[in-house]
């Protein structure tokens, strides 16, 4: 009975772990830049007072939409994977459904890779973006 | 529990995931070299395209078929609207190159999100699941949020966008509460269960499959643009890039009024409860459509309220069909679909001609001086805006003829009369458009516009063809259309009567 | 039945249509390249040779039908299904019958006679190939019109000689008087046309009634070979509608043939060139209504009426054309009016129920007319296009072969005994004095076909009284009077434009009617276009005879105008031919042939008396002799009795006014309301489009009363139907 719990405890002992572990390092090793941008309380480019019809940064929510994506294909994935784990399945019909997730999760990584190509989350805008685009920017750089 | 392999007919599902694979492709390429292989891009997407209108043809003769358990159909009717889907964005596709170029917008991203916006098109018009009918409508409409928004440097792009998803969600939670309603009453998502279901209700039974009807009108009403659910057409014809309007007004179109005859063929048995008031929104639509468009100032804007009013001549065939489908054939519906598809690709393909740099230069005056440098491409909307007109011998001419007699045969007077004089009305918002392509373009405000490239001249050429011999199938539709609407045939049944139940 | 044995008949109507499109597509490349004489000499051989060709194989076929059992002479051809709507096919078919393969006779042997000739006349033109486009077009047509099995067939024929007399009357275009004749022979046919076209519809409406009581299933109606056996059970049903059809086809037929009063075209015709006249103007075209007649013979035989109505009208036409023909200086206008003449002859023919004499006379006429035109253009030719006759006179010591042959051309219109005309005339005149049709009017009985056939004696006598003067004045009578044109005759201005030989209007008819040009703008094209003058006719002109080219066409027809009556009359039996099995009750009734022979020559010799008398010895030199003679009678016969004047200015001024009322109608009422309801309707668009304010809340809202409404609807529905239960 106890020995159920067993895995659920390792993995927060484990996610625990991990997670200091990134918070720390990142405040040892990460460069300290005190900014009042950094310093507002949520840190995502909202402003916590004032006028609600502002300009924010878009990165953020593009950011955001992908994560809810892509979090969305595990909550697929998981349904997947418990018939995949019964006992009950054949394993015929384990290879036939396998190959349809393959199928499946093909697709995502090709967005993945799109996105990642297209420079949807990368932070730097010199690198992400064609020169002609930035327009005044551009020019000023050279 | 005992999962085993389902069978499965790929044959049935074949066309739309040959269009989403083709759009993977395309977006693979795009992947590999951003921004540098438009004409591979281009080439894979209209291979895709051709192999799938083949692919289309072949089973065009083949019978009526059902898999995935009974989620996907394929009937003569879904077969035919889809060769309309990948025909109009097989066109769309031709004449977006130097559009898209003019407007700096990214190949890799139109095509593919084109082609999965047809990959859902083609679900929602072959299936008679209304689950798989509402995937196919989110997969359509999701990638034609993006595609409106392209436009990035337009504001007018991007608050079509919003506007219209906004207003699509809203719709679409409208689908959803009805299909849910449906799924109450019946216990089924599939119409023809559904159809079976509310065919022997009570009284006490009745209220709820009836305002799942309702219901899922109004979602499919949002995508059809019927008055009132219609505002946000011009606005998002107007805002979004026009090959994006052009593939939307034909291909959402087409697979609006394929999942709109599939649902009130099943709601046929409910007869009394609905056509009164489809009839009204019927006359509504024509009258609001024409009559708006005569003040408006913008091709495209007119041209939305245009598609506004066609959908209107539309649904009176559907009304006609359901009314007495002895009589009248779903032909009908799918030629005028034909021919509506053909004529306003092509009049937006023209149009596109005009736009500028950031700017679409779809006002009047911007197609000022269009002949001078677009002889050809001016002489072909005329032609696509005469059969809009419905001049014979353009099939838009037979088209509405047809619908006219439907309703007459069908004693559906008072509608053929509104669409007859709502005909004579929207020749002057149409000839307005013709006289301002010919204006000279001195004194004009903006006196640009693209020479036609090939792709342009080729797909310019196709919907002409489109225009003047479709009429020539009209006969072999209503015909095929014959065959395959034993599937949708609906049961004229009346609701049993208390009495009825009671002695029974 | 096996009609592949006339399968050629689609050559007789293909050559003239493959020689329309070389000479269209071809001709000036092979003029402009080959040179000038070269090149016309090819173009006109290939103008002639598709016609001659077409006429042997219409030869070919009289003889196969003539060969066949008398009742199963008539052969339908279906090149293809044309019209096609449920319960009415109208095939592209045609018929060869007796009667077609008749006026086919005609067509392509006259026509390439004439081609033939034309190939000399038209020598000097510029346009050469034009003229041969619209003349082989006009045959295409003319052979459409009298082979097609239906009427829907006919009326496309009928409508392309229209088109194509237009076109030739106004060949010689830059010459405004051209164009103003051309375009009013186009719009009295319109006249003739729009009653064709109503009694086809009248027709139409009768069969699509009434077919189902006679049994007829073959949704080939239209076609004359499933028609016209039911016809005579058909067309009695309503037999007031038959003869209203019946009358409209007449006036179909009376533009075409101009009949009075719708002649008023065919005189001013004459301004295109003079083959044209001889081959649309004279053998072939203007007969087309005679043909109509026959063709449609079962419903005009159901209408007696229509029939007496026929006959009188034909015969105050030949009264009239006869009188106007005395009063004519221009050789080609007394050929005119006395075409018109003769035509009323065939009518008062049909209009008694002789359609095969009105066929008869349409042949004899071809041949005659075709030889006097072309004989009067062979003068005209000789003499540097001038057409008075006043300038005439003696010419036969220079023109021995066209004065010989139209003398030949003379004796047979002037009903010269035994001669072709002769032969004609006096069937249709024994017919008609015999004939028993009557018009009921005003409670009366009027004997309309006996006084037909009674005026047309004195027509007979009229004929040849005006043909001898103008025999008389054009080759005897005095010496060449154009040796003294120097002294003038007060008729010098005709000469202005003389370099073609038409003028639109004769001397005295100073006012041509425009339809369409104000004076100032003839002028300004007269100006524009400067005429290239032929060397005009003075006193030293020296006449020539016409080139073999011409003048072999001359002897052909004068030999058919000898024997050719006989021919057909006692060679081929005519009557028989064309109407097997109607003849022997018809010759039973009529007055002895001696009686009517004997007043035949009687009028034939005084009239060519009277014309001796009268013009024998030609004119004194010092005046206008002409016009002493019965100067008023005689002024006002050359103004057409102020007929065309009175009719034309009528209908000029008539139509102004009606226009003028109802283009008032227009502007005020229909345009106000049409105007109108477009102001409604962009007022209340511009309403509706106050809703649309850009804001996606308003959008959301409206969708959302939308559906409010639509569920409060539906609770309507369902407690009201539910009441019901």
């Amino acid at each position: 009975m106890q020995n159920e719990f067993i895995p659920l405890l390792l993995l927060m002992l484990v996610a625990a772990v991990i997670c200091t572990a990134m918070v720390t390092l990142s405040w040892v090793l990460g460069p300290k830049k005190n900014t009042p941008y950094k310093a507002s309380p949520y840190e995502c480019g909202v402003q916590p007072a004032g006028n609600a019809n502002e300009r924010f940064p878009i990165k953020f929510y593009l950011v955001a939409i992908l994560f809810v994506m892509f979090d969305i294909e595990v909550v697929f994935l998981w349904s997947w994977l418990t018939v995949f784990n019964s006992p009950l399945t054949g394993l015929d019909f384990k290879i036939f459904s396998f190959m349809e997730v393959l199928v499946y999760l093909s697709t995502w990584i090709v967005g993945y890779a799109y996105v990642v190509r297209v420079g949807a989350i990368d932070w730097d805008e010199t690198t992400s973006l064609h020169p002609e685009k930035l327009g005044q920017t551009a020019q000023e750089a050279n | 529990m005992n999962y085993t392999i389902p069978t499965v007919d790929w044959s049935l599902v074949l066309p739309f995931a040959l269009v989403a694979l083709t759009g993977i492709v395309a977006l693979i390429i795009e992947t590999a070299h951003p921004k540098r292989d438009n004409g591979l891009i281009i080439g894979v997407s209209l291979t895709g395209l051709a192999a799938t209108f083949v692919l289309l043809l072949t089973q065009l003769v083949l019978p009526p078929a059902r898999t995935f358990g009974n989620m996907v159909l394929r009937d003569q009717f879904s077969v035919l609207l889809q060769l309309i889907c990948v025909a109009a964005t097989a066109v769309c596709f031709m004449f977006s190159d130097g559009y898209l170029r003019e407007k700096k917008i990214a190949f890799g991203e139109f095509y593919p999100l084109t082609l999965w916006a047809l990959s859902g098109a083609m679900v929602m018009v072959s299936t008679d699941n209304l689950l798989m009918l509402f995937v196919g409508l989110e997969i359509l409409s999701i990638a034609l949020y993006c595609l409106a928004g392209m436009s990035r440097s337009e504001a007018r792009s991007e608050e079509s966008a919003l506007k219209y998803f906004l207003l699509g969600a809203f719709a679409s939670a409208f689908l959803l509460y009805g299909i849910a309603f449906l799924f109450g009453a019946s216990g089924s998502m599939s119409l023809p269960d559904i159809q079976k279901a509310v065919t022997g209700l009570t009284r006490d039974t009745l209220p709820m499959p009836v305002f799942g009807v309702m219901l899922v009108l109004v979602g499919l009403g949002f995508k059809a643009s019927l008055v009132p659910f219609h505002q946000w057409t011009p606005d998002v014809y107007q805002g979004a890039p026009t090959n994006v309007t052009a593939f939307m007004a034909a291909v959402s179109k087409v697979a609006a009024f394929g999942a709109l005859a599939r649902v009130l063929v099943a709601a046929a048995p409910l007869h009394q409860y609905w056509f009164e008031a489809l009839y009204w929104i019927a006359i509504a639509t024509m009258c609001i459509g024409n009559l708006v468009a005569l003040v408006q100032k913008d091709v495209k804007r007119a041209l939305g309220y245009s598609s506004i009013a066609h959908a209107g001549y539309l649904l009176v065939a559907l009304l006609a069909y359901t009314r007495d489908p002895d009589k009248v054939s779903l032909g009908t519906t799918v030629f005028y679909l034909i021919g509506y598809a053909a004529m306003t690709v092509g009049a937006f393909a023209v149009v596109s001609l005009a736009a500028k740099g950031d700017r679409d230069g779809s006002r009047y005056q911007d197609l000022h001086g269009l002949y001078r440098r677009a002889p050809f491409a001016t002489v072909m909307l005329v032609l696509f805006l005469s059969s809009l007109i419905g001049i014979p011998p353009t099939v838009g001419f037979f088209g509405k003829q047809l619908i006219f007699l439907d309703a007459l045969r069908t004693g559906l007077v008072p509608l053929a009369i509104v669409l007859a004089v709502n005909s004579a009305v929207s020749a002057y918002y149409y000839l307005q458009i013709m006289v301002a392509a010919f204006v000279s373009e001195e004194g004009a405000a903006r006196p640009v516009s693209r020479k036609p490239g090939a792709g342009m001249t080729i797909g310019v050429c196709v919907c002409a063809a489109g225009v003047i011999f479709a009429s020539l199938l009209g006969g072999y539709v209503q015909e095929t259309t014959r065959t395959a609407a034993l599937q949708a045939k609906p049961v004229p049944g009346r609701v049993q009567n208390q009495m009825e139940v009671i002695n029974r | 039945m096996d009609t592949s044995a006339f399968n050629s008949v689609w050559w007789i109507f293909a050559l003239p249509v493959f020689g329309f499109l070389w000479q269209c597509l071809a001709g000036k490349i092979v003029i402009d390249n080959l040179g000038d004489k070269l090149g016309k000499r090819i173009m006109g051989a290939s103008a002639v040779l598709p016609i001659a060709a077409a006429f042997f194989i219409a030869v070919d076929l009289t003889g196969k039908l003539h060969s066949m059992p008398a009742e199963s002479r008539s052969v339908v051809l279906t090149l293809f299904d044309w019209i096609n709507i449920q319960s009415l096919h109208v095939p592209f078919e045609f018929r060869v019958d007796a009667l077609s393969m008749m006026m086919v006779l005609i067509i392509t042997g006259i026509g390439s006679l004439i081609h033939l000739y034309a190939t000399g006349y038209m020598a000097e033109e510029k346009d050469y190939p034009r003229f041969f486009t619209y003349l082989n077009l006009f045959v295409a047509a003319m052979l459409v019109l009298v082979l097609g099995n239906n009427l829907v067939l006919t009326f496309i024929g009928w409508e392309g000689v229209g088109l194509c007399s237009y076109l030739l009357i106004g060949f010689w275009y830059k010459d405004v008087a051209n164009s103003k004749a051309a375009n009013k022979a186009f719009i009295v046919n319109r006249i003739g046309d729009f009653g064709f076209t109503i009694g086809m519809f009248l027709l139409i409406a009768q069969v699509t009634l009434d077919r189902n009581i006679i049994g007829i299933t073959d949704p080939r109606w239209l076609s004359f070979d499933v028609l016209l056996p039911h016809a005579d059970v058909l067309f009695k049903i309503n037999p007031e509608i038959t003869t209203m059809a019946a009358l409209a086809l007449f006036v179909g037929a009376m533009g075409k043939s101009a009949q009075f009063p719708l002649y008023l075209w065919l005189p001013d015709a004459m301004a295109g060139p003079t083959p044209v006249s001889a081959l649309i103007h004279a053998a072939t075209m203007v007969t087309s209504g005679v043909f109509l007649l026959n063709r449609m013979s079962p419903v005009f035989a159901a209408a007696p009426q229509a029939g007496a109505v026929i006959a009188i009208i034909g015969a105050a036409t030949s009264l009239l054309g006869a009188l106007i023909a005395f009063g004519q200086t221009d050789i080609k206008k007394v050929l005119a009016f006395s075409t018109v003449s003769q035509l009323g002859y065939m009518f008062i023919g049909c209009g008694v129920g002789a359609y095969w004499a009105g066929m008869f006379h349409v042949t004899t006429h071809a041949f005659f007319k075709a030889l006097l035109f072309l004989g009067a253009g062979a003068v005209i030719h000789a003499m540097a296009h001038d057409q008075d006759m006043r300038n005439y006179g003696g010419l036969w010591k220079f023109l021995k072969i066209t004065g010989a042959t139209m003398l030949v051309g003379w004796a047979a219109i002037a009903g010269f005994p035994y001669l072709s005309g002769f032969f004609s005339k006096e069937e249709i005149l024994g017919a008609a004095v015999n004939s028993d049709t009557v018009l009921h009017l005003g409670g009366y009985m009027w004997s309309t076909g006996q006084v037909a056939g009674w005026i047309g004696f004195v027509v007979a006598f009229l004929t040849a009284a005006y043909m001898t003067r103008m025999t008389l004045l054009t080759f005897f009578s005095g010496e060449g009077r154009w040796k003294t044109i120097a002294a003038g005759h007060g008729h010098d201005h005709d000469h202005e434009h003389g370099h073609h030989d038409a003028h639109a209007h004769a001397h005295h008819h100073e006012d041509p009617h425009g339809f369409f040009y104000s004076d100032a703008e003839m002028h300004a094209r007269a100006v524009a276009e400067p005429h290239e003058h032929h060397h005009a006719l003075d006193s030293h002109h020296v006449p020539k005879e016409v080139p073999p080219s011409m003048w072999m066409p001359l002897a052909v027809l004068a030999v058919l105008s000898l024997v050719g009556g006989a021919w057909l009359k006692y060679g081929v039996n005519l009557e028989h031919w064309l109407y097997p099995g109607a003849e022997a009750a018809e010759h039973a009734e009529r007055v002895s042939h001696p009686m009517l022979l004997g007043i035949s020559f009687t009028v034939f010799l005084a009239g060519v008396g009277f014309g001796f008398w009268k013009y024998a010895k030609g004119l004194p030199a010092d005046e206008g002799w002409d016009l002493s003679l019965w100067k008023r009678w005689r002024t006002s016969a050359g103004r057409q009795f102020g007929i065309d004047a009175a009719l034309t200015d009528g209908s000029l001024k008539g139509g102004a006014m009606l226009g003028a009322f109802l283009a008032g109608i227009d502007k005020w009422l229909i345009d106000g309301v049409v105007n109108a309801s477009g102001r409604v309707a962009e007022l209340a668009g511009g309403l509706l489009s106050r809703t649309q304010r850009g804001y996606v809340r308003g959008y959301a809202l409206l969708m959302q009363a939308g559906v409010v409404a639509l569920i409060f609807y539906v609770i309507y529905q369902l407690s009201h139907l539910g009441a019901g239960n």
